[in-house]
C-alpha cells in the first residue's frame, strides 16, 4: 500500500517547535525487518535538524528501503524472488511566531517503478497559557506508478489529506490529545503485479487486480500520557479507522517508560484488528463476481500484535551530547480469511545514535 | 453573543481539567512525556505497518512506496 507522507511529516514539523528550543540534532538509525515469509527489509535513516534563525528550524532526512522477498505475494505471481530499493528525501521548515508555529515540508520518494512527491503545510497554535495546543495540517501527494519491463504502463494516484489535533494538559502529571484525520485518495490503488484467481466453469483463470479509484479514509485518535512516579510514564493510544471500502480497524497501544539516570527503557505493546474490505473474498467465482477483485491480504480480515523493548543511553561524555539506542519489536499477524497465508511473524530490530551539536 | 458563550464554555472546560501554570510543568516537560517522543522512529514504524495493514492515518503516515510490488 502506497500513501502520502504528509501526515507524519506534519506531526514531525509540529514537534520541531519543541526541538527548536533544544540543540541541533544529527540522527542515524538503521532498522531491519525480517519475517518468516521470507522477506527482509533494511531501512537506514539519516536526519538533521538545525536552528536557522530566531524561531526557525530546518530539517532534512534521507531514508531508504532495501527489500528482498520471496513472500507468498511474490511466489503466487510466478516470480521466485524480488528485490527492490526505495529512496526518500525530505526537507522541512518550521517557524515559531509567538504562540503559533507554521510549518511546511516536501518529500520525494522514488523506486524503479514508483515516484512520489509530497507537500505539507501545518499550523499549530498554543492557547490558554500553553495548556492547549490546537494544530491543523494539510497535505497533498502525487504518485506516478509504473510497471517493470512495461514502459507503456503508467498510472497516477493523488492523495489529499487534512488533520486536526488538540492536545490538552490534564493536571500537572497528565497530557491528553484527540485527533481526526481525513484522506481522499483518487487514482490507481491496486498493484500492477498482482493477479486474482477466479474459479469458473471452464477452470481457474487469473485477472488483474481491480480496486475502486476513490478511497475516503477517516481516523480518530485519543491519547494519554501520564507521569507515574520518579522517572516513569505510561502512554496509551487508541485509534478508530473507517473507510468507504468497508475496512474498519481499531488500534490500541500501550507504552511504559522508565528512566534510570542516563538510561531510558521503553516497553511497548500494540494490538490491531481490522475488518476486511467489503469486496474481499477468500475465493472468487465468475458466477458471483463483485465489481472489484483483490488478492491483497492487507485488505482481508486480520489482526496483529507488536510487543517490544527499546533502550536509550546517553553517554556520560561530551556533555551528554551523544546517545545510543537499540530496539527489538516482535510482531505476529493473523490472517482470518486469506487463503494463501494464515499467519506471519518476525521482528523489527533497530539501532541508532543521536548527536546534539 | 453565541460565539462569546462558546469561547467562555471552552475556556471554562479546559481550565477545569488542566489549567497548569508554567512553573508546575516540570513533569510534563520531561522527554518521556512527549506526545511523540521519537518522530523518526515513528516514521520507520508507520512505514512498515502501513505496508502490512489497511488502516492509515491518525498516528502519522509513512512515505510513498514500500517495495511491495
Amino acid at each position: 500500500m502506497r500513501l502520502g507522507s504528509w501526515l507524519l511529516t506534519f506531526a514531525f514539523l509540529s514537534s520541531l517547535s519543541s526541538l527548536s528550543r533544544a540543540d541541533n540534532t544529527f540522527i542515524l538509525k538503521t532498522q531491519l525487518y525480517i519475517d518468516n515469509n521470507d522477506t527482509i527489509v533494511i531501512s537506514p535513516l539519516v536526519a538533521l535538524t538545525r536552528d536557522a534563525w530566531t524561531g526557525a528550524t530546518l530539517s532534512a532526512h534521507y531514508v531508504a528501503d532495501a527489500i528482498t522477498s520471496a513472500s507468498i505475494d511474490v511466489v503466487s505471481n510466478a516470480t521466485k524472488r524480488m528485490a527492490d530499493f526505495r529512496s526518500e528525501v525530505g526537507f522541512g521548515l518550521s517557524q515559531r511566531i509567538k504562540m503559533s508555529t507554521l510549518s511546511g515540508g516536501y518529500t520525494y520518494s522514488v523506486e524503479h517503478d514508483y515516484q512520489s512527491h509530497g507537500f505539507e503545510l501545518g499550523l499549530s497554535q498554543d492557547l490558554f497559557q500553553r495548556n492547549t495546543t490546537l494544530a491543523f495540517g494539510y497535505g497533498f501527494t502525487h504518485n506516478d506508478i509504473g510497471r517493470a519491463n512495461d514502459a507503456l504502463f503508467h498510472r497516477t494516484l493523488d492523495v489529499n489529506g487534512a488533520s486536526v489535533t488538540l492536545a490538552q494538559t490534564l493536571g500537572t502529571k497528565m497530557v491528553g490529545s484527540i485527533g481526526y484525520t481525513f484522506s481522499y485518495l483518487d487514482g490507481y490503488q491496486a498493484s500492477p503485479y498482482r493477479f486474482v484467481k477466479i474459479e469458473g466453469a471452464q477452470g481457474v483463470f487469473k485477472v488483474a487486480e481491480t480496486l475502486p479509484g476513490v478511497r475516503v479514509r477517516h481516523a480518530a485518535t485519543v491519547g494519554l500520557r501520564r507521569h507515574l512516579f520518579r522517572d516513569t510514564a505510561i502512554h496509551l493510544d487508541y485509534r478508530l479507522y473507517l473507510d468507504n471500502w468497508g475496512v474498519a480497524a481499531q488500534t490500541v497501544q500501550l507504552a511504559y517508560f522508565v528512566r534510570f539516570g542516563d538510561l531510558t527503557l521503553r516497553i511497548k505493546e500494540r494490538f490491531y484488528y481490522q475488518d476486511g474490505a467489503s469486496f474481499f473474498r477468500t475465493t472468487y467465482s465468475d458466477m458471483d463476481l463483485p465489481p472489484y477483485v483483490t488478492a491483497d491480504k492487507e485488505l482481508s480480515t486480520l489482526w496483529s500484535n507488536v510487543a517490544g523493548i527499546k533502550l536509550e543511553y546517553r553517554l556520560p561524555i561530551a556533555e551528554r551530547a551523544l546517545s545510543l539506542e537499540a530496539k527489538v519489536d516482535f510482531f505476529y499477524f493473523g490472517y482470518i480469511n486469506y487463503a494463501l497465508l494464515s499467519s506471519r511473524y518476525g521482528a523489527d530490530i533497530s539501532a541508532g545514535l543521536t548527536v546534539l551539536y | 453573543m453565541k460565539r462569546a458563550s462558546l469561547v467562555l464554555l471552552f475556556c471554562t472546560t479546559t481550565s477545569l481539567v488542566g489549567c497548569v501554570k508554567p512553573y508546575q510543568r516540570e513533569l510534563l516537560a520531561k522527554p518521556i512525556m512527549a506526545v511523540q517522543p521519537d518522530p523518526w522512529e515513528a516514521l520507520l514504524d508507520q512505514h512498515m505497518l502501513e505496508a502490512r495493514e489497511s488502516a492509515a492515518g491518525g498516528f502519522g503516515s509513512a512515505g510513498g512506496g514500500c517495495g511491495c510490488n
